[in-house]
């Protein structure tokens, strides 16, 4: 299970990497043949945004990996008690977990309707690329949210009581 | 009622830690099951909202501000500011905030702003005695102005949700961010002036010499803001075009001129943008559509009804709008109070008489603001985290900050439009 989150977590540095490179390159090259060539590069933004949706889900999936996802924290901060805080944390995952289950449930039923439509798949007008891949891209990207959630919840379960539970703690390395 | 219980729910919940995004994911699932909507369409609306060019330029800003930090390309700016500024009691922290201002002209951000000066400066600061709370603490006040001068993410968003001109936009806030440019300096310097302990930089040999040095060094890394306002406002880009040029314009600066990339940290600087993207973009999907329903819930009459209903009085209306936006200031970041702030404030706001461009000023500082404003303030403990300080050491000099920086240029902001209405309309015409 930690050698396939591993490699999970691998491949979804690979496509940060990769998406962030080719959405920064193409408007740079929009620009040059703009103004260097008289030319438009035509239709660009249909695949652009396949490649940003993945930058943002996969993204946002490593952000949960790593526990660095925006939070208020107040609560936390106000309490002295490791114990307390153990518990505080086990609440947080847990209703993560549950919004995560539910907004994947309904990302699934978005995917699902698209793909019922097969073989008139609603797809962008030019380069018919299909809506259901930026679409399953949510999917994954909250599916995996989910994932490293509970991923959290084993791993405080798993440490002694008492240890120290901050969000930084539980980045880098799976169960 | 049901929607108290859904403002109840999300304060709940964003106060007991929940992320931000999950915390709107709640008050879906509460509108999915208390009102008529179709939960199906949350996510396909989610989806539409988010499928545009425009907002690439947020990803590219955090890019940016990544690589900079990464490839050290702060670092001459300061030192070039601190040569100017550096023989005065409180100079050094004084090029903190000029410093800040120059780095928020280029990355758009406040965050990347603290964590690249801050670890630049806080140092420095440290080293010549500078009291460790304040200099956090100044740095930390001195990050929003990434969100004042242009070109700022929040603003895109502004001008984005209510169908503004972004550069209008980006102008309106310039001179509250020099008003609190100036502010913020004046305070410092005062509050500096009587501490003898502070070490100060040796006079260099000839100035001039130092000047024509250092300013050489910084030449690459000062370029930027001229290649990105100069190429947005010259018409030649737009601002996401501007927002990936300024990429690619950092990577060969960071990688061969100021030598902090190498393939290493290149590699982290995109993977740590790619999920700072990521935790922004799908914040931002969560907002939008909760902000979606809140409008079809006729939230907006709801709260025009609610503030003219304790006055009419344009100045006490404004004075509540700008008490609504801090508390969602200190509840949450910058983008998602900009996404929520915006469509249900603006028509109160217009109601009153007030241009929607002198609202993108008034909201940039406001949230500027909150960021910095306890409880939430999540600068602030950004600042702690960069400085390696406790956040109950910044409280005094931040509420100082706050008192005498803050709410006088927030004060300003709203009840003089000319101060954020001048610029945009003699640069681009009203």
């Amino acid at each position: 299970m930690a050698r396939l989150i591993r490699s999970v977590v691998f491949v979804q540095k690979v496509l940060l990497v990769v998406c962030s490179l080719l959405i920064a390159i193409t408007f740079g090259v929009v620009v040059v043949l703009r103004y260097g060539f008289q030319m438009n590069l035509f239709a660009y933004e249909e695949w652009m945004m396949a490649a940003a949706f993945t930058l943002y889900f996969i993204g946002s999936a490593q952000g949960s990996f790593d526990n660095t996802h925006i939070k208020a924290d107040l609560l936390k901060e106000w309490i002295r008690s490791p114990a307390a805080k153990r518990w505080v944390d086990l609440v947080i995952f847990s209703l993560e977990v549950a919004i995560g289950a539910v907004l994947t449930y309904w990302a699934c039923l978005m995917v699902a309707d698209d793909l019922s439509r097969y073989p008139a798949l609603p797809a962008t007008p030019v380069y018919s690329i299909p809506l259901a891949v930026p679409r399953g891209v949510i999917l994954l990207g909250f599916a995996l949210m989910t994932l490293y959630s509970a991923m959290h919840i084993v791993r405080l379960l798993a440490r002694p009581p008492g240890a120290v539970t901050e969000g930084a703690d539980a980045r880098g390395g799976a169960p | 009622m049901m929607l108290l219980g859904a403002l109840i729910l999300l304060c709940v919940v964003l106060l007991i830690g929940l992320p931000v995004p999950l915390a709107f994911g709640a008050v879906m699932i509460y509108l999915a099951i208390f009102t008529d909507t179709d939960p199906m369409t949350f996510m396909t609306s989610g989806h539409w909202r988010m499928n545009n060019l425009v907002l690439l330029a947020i990803p590219l800003f955090i890019m940016a501000g990544s690589i900079m930090e990464k490839g050290r390309i702060a670092v001459p700016m300061v030192y070039l500011a601190e040569l100017f500024v550096g023989r005065v009691r409180g100079g050094l922290s004084t090029a903190a905030v000029i410093a800040s201002a120059i780095f928020g002209s280029i990355s758009g951000s406040a965050a990347a702003t603290l964590t690249c000066i801050g670890s630049v400066l806080l140092p420095r600061l440290r080293a010549a005695n500078y009291p460790e709370g304040f200099s956090a603490s100044l740095i930390a006040n001195a990050a929003p102005l990434g969100l004042l001068i242009p070109p700022s993410s929040i603003q895109i968003i502004y001008a984005w949700v209510t169908r503004q001109s972004v550069l209008k936009c980006f102008l309106a806030t310039v001179m509250p961010g020099l008003i609190l440019i100036i502010l913020l300096c004046a305070l410092n310097l005062i509050l500096m002036a009587r501490r003898k302990e502070i070490r100060m930089e040796p006079p260099p040999e000839t100035f001039s010499c130092e000047a024509a040095r250092r300013g050489t060094r910084a030449f690459p890394a000062l370029m930027m803001p001229v290649v990105i306002l100069g190429g947005i406002y010259g018409g030649i880009m737009t601002p996401t075009e501007a927002a990936g040029v300024a990429v690619l314009y950092a990577i060969p600066v960071g990688w061969f001129v100021y030598r902090g990339l190498n393939r290493k940290t290149f590699i982290a600087a995109l993977v740590e943008s790619g999920t700072t993207t990521g935790v922004v973009m799908v914040m931002f999907f969560a907002v939008m559509i909760v902000s979606r329903l809140l409008i079809f819930e006729d939230i907006p009459g709801l709260a025009e009804q609610l503030i003219f209903s304790v006055s009419a009085n344009p100045i006490v209306a404004l004075i509540m709008i700008n008490i609504v936006i801090v508390i969602i200031g200190m509840l949450m970041d910058d983008v998602s109070g900009v996404l929520l702030a915006s469509p249900l404030l603006l028509p109160i706001a217009m109601k009153l008489g007030v241009d929607p461009i002198h609202f993108a000023a008034i909201i940039g500082v406001n949230l500027g603001m909150g960021n910095v404003t306890p409880p939430t303030a999540p600068l602030l403990y950004l600042g702690a985290r960069v400085a390696n300080t406790q956040v109950n050491k910044m409280l005094w000099p931040t509420t100082l900050m706050i008192l005498f920086a803050w709410l006088p240029t927030l004060i300003v902001t709203t009840y003089v439009p000319e101060v954020s209405l001048w610029l945009p309309d003699l640069v681009l015409g009203r």
